[in-house]
């Protein structure tokens, strides 16, 4: 059993595994993903991933790709592994699962090439050609800046970038960000010169589809159309809280709570990055580290006051930056689109009931995302999301679960032995 | 390297996904077995479930978490 297990290999979990060599021990580093890196290093080569891929060489961390975790019963993982059940035994327990798209359903939001802006970026990083495609971005968040340097760089054609927030506040953040990383900063203003709509304040009202696709805009000086090709929508991140939850760890819509030591509220299971609130890479990084060390004994407090320094108001600056318009939210609280994309249930008037009534009554989240679209939008516009996860808190074969069982179970029966 | 989907034959190329393969390859439906809509990679990134297909033989895959590998077989619907 490795000293440290690892979910999630995105920048935090990459931290946490070097981290962990550098203290002379050993992590077991699960992801999901076939490839290293989550979701910004996807398709990337950074000095921290060649780092990593070098203790994995040595054998002082063991890499299992395409590994789901579906359930944890007492201290094991169970792990859908290429579809072979594992289970992971852990002492330490490190997550670092991060995070996915916010996605508000309006109409048209489930037409074909509309994706959200972590899965266009996705997509183009992993071979989607987009050459002389007209993309529209809208929604909220620095990502949206990342996918238009992107599709700039890969050919496409951004034709709109939306955000819903005002550009005061845009601009603060901006500023924020490029004192932090000033060259980083520079990197991305050729993306957003050349685009010929950029507005603030303004959002999707909807998207129809007749040989391109026409997204509708609400700005503060009317209704604007723009044809496009492609459109990425999303407002914001939500983190993947499911296994934390499974896990008993105490949790609110934007995190999982952790202590200084980066400690969840369950003994001996940590946590870093996105999953601790949006901060961004480099603050998932520092924590990362401090989790490991924590997890090991080693003093995490240096790494905790930089940190600190650097990253202290970075989550609050965020949230409150780019926190949802209420013209915004109430506009959506009454739009008429699906609103589970999984069993394609139209919302309804649904203001003050909550989420598990609904659902008992029209299937939203019951269908394979398992609420994690449809409970993500319900939190962000009425206040009540998915309550506890149940297990598998991913969809598996019914045969590898019962694999993973059996395998619990013959454990337990040499363990009378 | 080839990609047999419904035993018909697209391209990819190494580092790509299905999905982003058949996407490219115009597929214009991932599960023709939900009949109420185009279902199409949404996500990208393992959480929406819209991309699932059968591949080589094994259901449910997650298609913009394959990569692709010469001679792959996907079965749609």
């Amino acid at each position: 059993m490795a000293d440290l297990v690892i979910v999630g290999a995105g920048p935090a979990g990459l931290a946490a595994a070097y981290e962990a060599t550098l203290c002379g021990a050993t992590a077991t580093l699960l992801d999901m993903q076939p490839n290293l890196g989550g979701q910004i290093w996807r398709a990337t080569e950074t000095r921290l991933i060649r780092r990593v891929n070098e203790a994995i060489r040595d054998k002082k961390v063991r890499l299992m790709s395409s590994a789901t975790v579906f359930d944890v019963q007492g201290n094991q993982l169970l792990v859908d592994h290429n579809g072979k059940a594992e289970l992971i035994r852990w002492d330490k327990l490190i997550l670092a699962c991060g995070a996915r798209d916010l996605s508000l359903p309006f109409p048209g939001w489930t037409l074909p090439d509309v994706y959200t802006i972590g899965g266009l970026q996705a997509l183009i990083k992993t071979g989607l050609d987009i050459s002389g495609k007209r993309i529209a971005i809208a929604g909220s968040g620095p990502l949206l800046m990342a996918l238009a340097k992107t599709a700039g760089e890969k050919g496409g054609e951004v034709v709109l970038y939306a955000e819903q927030t005002p550009l005061t506040k845009w601009m603060k953040f901006g500023q924020k960000a490029a004192m932090q990383k000033p060259e980083e900063s520079i990197n991305y203003m050729p993306a957003l010169t050349g685009i010929p709509k950029m507005r603030w304040s303004a959002w999707p009202l909807a998207i129809t589809a007749k040989n391109d696709l026409r997204l509708s805009l609400h700005t503060k000086k009317g209704r604007e159309e723009i044809d496009c090709d492609i459109a990425a929508v999303s407002f914001g991140l939500v983190p993947n809280l499911e296994l934390a939850q499974l896990l008993g760890c105490d949790i609110t819509p934007h995190e999982v709570k952790v202590s200084e030591q980066m400690e969840t509220s369950r003994e001996n299971v940590f946590a870093a990055g996105e999953q601790t609130g949006i901060a961004g890479v480099d603050c998932a990084i520092a924590e990362g580290r401090i989790a490991a060390r924590s997890a090991l004994g080693e003093d995490p407090s240096d790494f905790i006051k930089k940190s600190a320094r650097k990253y202290g108001t970075l989550k609050e600056a965020i949230l409150d930056n780019f926190a949802l318009q209420p013209t915004l939210v109430e506009q959506y609280q009454q739009h008429k689109a699906i609103f589970c994309r999984c069993e394609n249930v139209m919302r309804d008037a649904w203001k003050d009931r909550s989420f598990a009534e609904i659902k008992l009554q029209t299937r939203i989240g019951m269908g394979p995302c398992q609420g994690r679209f449809c409970g993500a939008a319900h939190q962000a516009l009425f206040g009540r999301g998915v309550e506890s996860p149940r297990p598998p808190i991913f969809p598996v074969l019914a045969g590898t679960y019962a694999e993973a069982l059996g395998a619990l179970r013959e454990e337990e029966i040499h363990a009378k032995d | 390297m080839t990609i047999l989907v419904n035993g018909k034959a697209i391209k990819a190329k190494p580092n790509q996904t299905l999905a982003a393969a058949m996407l490219n390859a115009d597929i214009t439906d991932f599960r023709p077995e939900e009949r109420d809509r185009p279902r199409l990679p949404f996500c990208a990134m393992g959480v929406c479930m819209e991309c699932t297909a059968t591949v080589n033989g094994q259901p449910g895959q997650r298609t913009c978490m394959v990569m692709c590998e010469d001679g792959m077989e996907v079965e749609l619907g």
